[in-house]
């Protein structure tokens, strides 16, 4: 069972493909500038301006903060592609949480809404993860 | 780690300045939140938080400066950000504290 509190119900897959880097890291928020660091090298790649890759940033952290809050001390997965004038994010990691309450992740929603085109987070209850995606179309260079 | 901020306070009057320099995120919010803290006890009128040299600022950084601002408006003193960056000024904007912040949109 999915309980999608955001954004669609399901991540849209199909953008992880042969351009996707995947990146696995400690529940440990330390780790979470490295992550920002690689995802605005990565969107340096495509056709975002300076002003969306520092919304890419706000956004990977965001997703990475999330994981890290909902996740119960397990690694934590992260794919990023950034292809065909799109950068989509998509991170999942273990949980025992039974929901994601609105009030609890409001800020983060919210920060989200707005730099990103679309966003989810979720939690599969089957599986015990929390899944936490968005995806953003690139606003410069012909798109 | 160290923490990735580095924070520095001064007095002018009546007035308590605290500068903050860095990344704000999950890993040194709490460092932030507790330096408010301290500043909203010395400050007897105003409170300006110096944000010009903060690279990034996230909803952990955020909630650090809501939570200053709250004890601030507590005990009648005025809380201010001063000079955030664009990318700051974003996560301001999009919550929609800046202005409470005293931070005027782009």
């Amino acid at each position: 069972m999915i309980d999608s509190t955001a954004g669609s119900a399901s991540a849209p897959t199909e953008l992880i493909g042969p351009d996707t880097v995947r990146i696995t890291f400690p529940n440990d928020p330390k780790w979470v500038r490295t992550v920002r660091l690689a995802a605005s090298g990565m969107a340096a790649t495509g056709p975002f301006d300076v002003e969306t890759i520092d919304d890419l940033r706000i956004a990977v952290d965001e997703l990475c903060s999330a994981l890290i809050e909902a996740g119960t001390g397990g690694d934590i997965r992260l794919d990023l592609t950034c292809a065909q004038g799109v950068f989509f994010a998509s991170g999942t990691t273990m949980t025992d949480e039974l929901e994601l309450s609105s009030e609890r992740f409001a800020l983060s929603r919210q920060i989200l809404s707005v730099v990103a085109d679309e966003f989810g987070l979720d939690l599969d209850l089957d599986e015990h993860n929390v899944r936490c995606w968005f995806r953003r179309t690139g606003d410069a260079g012909g798109q | 780690m160290d923490s990735p901020v580095a924070i520095s306070t001064s007095a002018d009057g009546d007035t308590e300045y605290v500068v903050i320099a860095g990344e704000v995120d999950m890993v040194s919010a709490s460092v932030v939140e507790q330096a408010l803290l301290a500043a909203v006890g010395r400050a007897t009128v105003n409170l300006v938080v110096d944000l010009k040299s903060v690279s990034f600022l996230d909803s952990s950084g955020l909630r650090a400066l809501i939570v200053g601002r709250e004890h601030a408006a507590g005990v009648g003193v005025t809380f201010r950000i001063d000079s955030p960056q664009p990318v700051v000024a974003r996560v301001l904007q999009v919550t929609g504290v800046a202005e409470s912040f005293g931070v005027q949109p782009h």
